[in-house]
């Protein structure tokens, strides 16, 4: 393998695939990031057995990219990074010589760096068309935010650590819970009525995924197959494992009625509850009374050791049941951040049942908590 | 205990390629060839073998060529190089087993295999674990996903918790010179160490001599040189050890015999030297070889000590040179 490639152009490659390598494993390779030049493109890709990005780059009057030999070797991530970041600014050449030994010369620098053959890396899978999507970046991050904060970081049910991935009856829909909460969110998609499909998607992967998208708006192609889903942006590939197994109903445990309904404007309701939560301590389960009488809420939290707060909030409209209910304040604020929204509505059906948080005048979903049983 | 019945037939080496042998894993080859494999497997022996055998059995059930292990396919490849993405190997830090590392493998068996077959786990050592550690792997034996299979190794059955036990399907491995026809390891060697037995180093030159003695081109006494060169690093009673091992595995070969093999690696050496002779010559040049080797405690000098045997093996091999009787 040989090539010759603008210092940028490699680095930016080297970054953006790096975020995908094994940190800690026992498997050698995976501590390494995959170069692959072929005609008119280098391919780098990372993998870490759950997450991988393959980046590719096509030769342009930018990167000057220039493919003299095809070939694949893997580098070490952790010393390629640092290499080429602290080479100068002008064109480098790498090529692989006997015995997996990679030259990295640049100007008058020239590095020797050891390789490992690439056939020890893990292919990723190629994906058929069949089941893919079109979606924006700013949808998938919208999808990501609002969803993916919910789902459980213990290990106790695997499956709930992942984000289930719906397609179907008109729309793209993502869907976390850990078991005390829920999150859901939607986007209509006309392409959802040809194909149904459900995938789990480890939420850790996802996060990065939305770490990486460019901030403008872009397209984004989605595929899945049996063991992998890939976000194809650009000339970027994202590619996650799925976990394995068949994700809960949670249909069954949003309600369709309610008793009583508020609107309120979500920074005030966010700042009382912020404030309440100062004297709501963890092993008490962050919790926070809301005493709704009329348009007019009272939020209070207390604890024996460090004393008490109430305050009362006005909201915008009420319907229904005056009612008591306590809730642990950090899921009501991670529910109000991933709406976003100025005005939420709050459905209640009694003090002992859920009640869900939607953005007032949007159908995309909705917030759904677990009170916490309290006399 | 469950058995995956998802699995298809396909070819598996015969019981004579594996690294070890007993009725009950003739059984295991039998179910995983016609595609039932249990989900977990406990085995019972020492560290070495242990290892020897679930480092064998993890390559077969990866493979994806025939017959199993293929040795050629790219998963093979993958195991080889230490990097197959289907398999995790939890092996001791420290002491044991630790809780930590069970937790990280819980958190990859999740996920469906990589290459969208079977996923391999493998604990060392359940029985050292501790009964935290244990009893958080106890999750993953009672729920497993139809594709993920379990190889738990343990020295001591009595010490592995009950409820893993009864999760798993037990295979005790014969201790290294425990079978019948088998002596016991050379006294001042006391406990093996793991990974490599020490003799692994002996082996192949004592492998190429053999060929050389039975082609019968050299004379006795540059073939004992050469013996005694062979095992420049280690003791001339181990050497002789070795070669006796490989004669006998000769004869087992020679008359049929597959399953008392100890060297079933070298299966092309031991076919091609076992039709040089025949059986009752290679019992004969075992007894020489190993009346070598007691005279090596007496205080005779090595090198008359090799040239004599060497002398009286190329008698008993007398007919395989025929006419090429060498000096």
């Amino acid at each position: 393998m040989k090539f010759t490639i603008a210092q940028p152009a490699l680095l930016n490659v080297l970054q953006t695939a790096s975020k995908a390598v094994a940190v800690r494993t026992t498997k050698q390779v995976l501590t390494g990031i995959l170069l692959q030049a072929e005609a008119g493109r280098l391919i780098a890709t990372a993998y870490d057995l759950e997450l991988g990005i393959r980046v590719e780059v096509p030769a342009d009057d930018v990167n000057m990219l220039s493919v003299q030999e095809p070939g694949a070797i893997v580098l070490s991530a952790r010393y390629l990074a640092d290499v080429v970041r602290k080479l100068p600014n002008r064109e480098v050449s790498v090529g692989v010589g006997s015995n997996y030994m990679t030259e990295i010369r640049c100007g008058e620098v020239e590095f020797h760096l050891h390789g490992i053959d690439a056939a020890e890396f893990p292919l990723l899978p190629v994906f058929q068309s069949s089941q893919s999507l079109q979606v924006t970046s700013e949808h998938v991050r919208e999808l990501v935010r609002a969803t993916a904060f919910a789902s459980a970081t213990s290990e106790v049910r695997p499956i709930l650590t992942g984000v289930h991935v719906e397609l179907g009856t008109g729309r793209l829909q993502f869907t976390a819970t850990d078991g005390l909460r829920l999150a859901t969110r939607w986007i209509g998609s006309a392409e959802a009525g040809e194909s149904a499909w459900n995938v789990i998607i480890p939420s850790k992967s996802l996060v990065e995924l939305a770490k990486i998208l460019p901030d403008d708006d872009v397209p984004v192609q989605l595929y899945v197959s049996d063991s992998h889903s890939l976000f194809v942006v650009g000339t970027t590939h994202f590619y996650t494992r799925l976990i394995e197994g068949t994700y809960p109903d949670t249909t069954r445990i949003i309600p369709s009625t309610h008793r009583t309904e508020v609107a309120i404007d979500a920074d005030l309701m966010a700042d009382a509850v912020d404030r309440a939560a100062l004297i709501a301590r963890d092993r008490e389960n962050h919790m926070v009374r809301f005493e709704i009488s009329g348009t007019s809420i009272q939020v209070s939290s207390s604890s024996s050791e460090i004393g008490n707060v109430s305050e009362r909030i006005q909201a915008n409209r009420m319907e229904g049941d005056d009612l008591s209910i306590a809730f642990n304040a950090r899921y009501v604020l991670e529910a109000l951040r991933a709406l976003a929204a100025d005005e939420v509505v709050l459905q209640f059906n009694g003090p002992n049942q859920p009640f869900t948080i939607r953005e007032s005048g949007a159908e995309n979903g909705l917030q759904l908590i677990s009170p916490i049983l309290w006399r | 205990m469950n058995t995956s019945e998802a699995g298809a037939t396909r070819r598996v080496a015969p019981l004579s390629e594996w690294p070890i042998q007993t009725d009950l894993l003739g059984r295991l080859r039998e179910d995983i060839a016609s595609g039932r494999v249990p989900h977990a497997m406990l085995f019972v022996g020492e560290a070495s073998q242990n290892r020897r055998f679930v480092n064998f059995l993890s390559q077969l059930l990866l493979c994806t060529g025939e017959p199993a292990p293929c040795g050629r396919c790219a998963a093979c490849a993958q195991f080889e190089s230490g990097n197959h993405p289907d398999l995790y190997v939890l092996d001791r830090e420290g002491t044991a087993v630790k809780t930590g590392q069970v937790e990280a493998l819980q958190e990859r068996l999740k996920l469906r295999a990589h290459a969208g077959g079977r996923v391999v786990y493998v604990v060392h050592g359940v029985d050292e674990m501790t009964p935290v550690a244990a009893n958080r792997l106890l999750k993953t034996l009672e729920e497993p996903w139809p594709s993920v299979i379990a190889l738990l190794t343990a020295g001591s059955v009595r010490r592995v918790l009950p409820t893993v036990r009864s999760r798993c399907f037990l295979f005790p491995l014969p201790q290294a010179g425990s079978a019948p026809w088998d002596d016991a390891m050379p006294e001042e060697r006391g406990a093996e160490p793991e990974g490599d037995p020490w003799f692994a180093s002996l082996i192949e030159p004592v492998i190429q001599w053999t060929e050389i003695l039975l082609k019968g081109a050299e004379p006795a006494v540059i073939l004992a040189d050469r013996l005694v060169r062979a095992a420049e690093d280690a003791e001339f009673s181990d050497v002789l050890y070795v070669l006796a091992m490989w004669l006998r595995d000769l004869m087992h070969t020679s008359a049929g015999d597959s399953r008392h093999i100890r060297f079933g690696e070298y299966r092309a050496q031991l076919k091609e030297q076992s039709s040089m002779t025949n059986v009752a010559e290679l019992a004969k040049a075992v007894a020489v070889v190993l009346e070598t080797r007691v005279r090596t405690r007496s205080h005779v000098a090595a090198t008359l000590n090799a040239e004599r045997m060497c002398v009286r093996l190329q008698e008993v091999f007398a007919s395989v040179y025929g006419h090429r009787r060498p000096l």
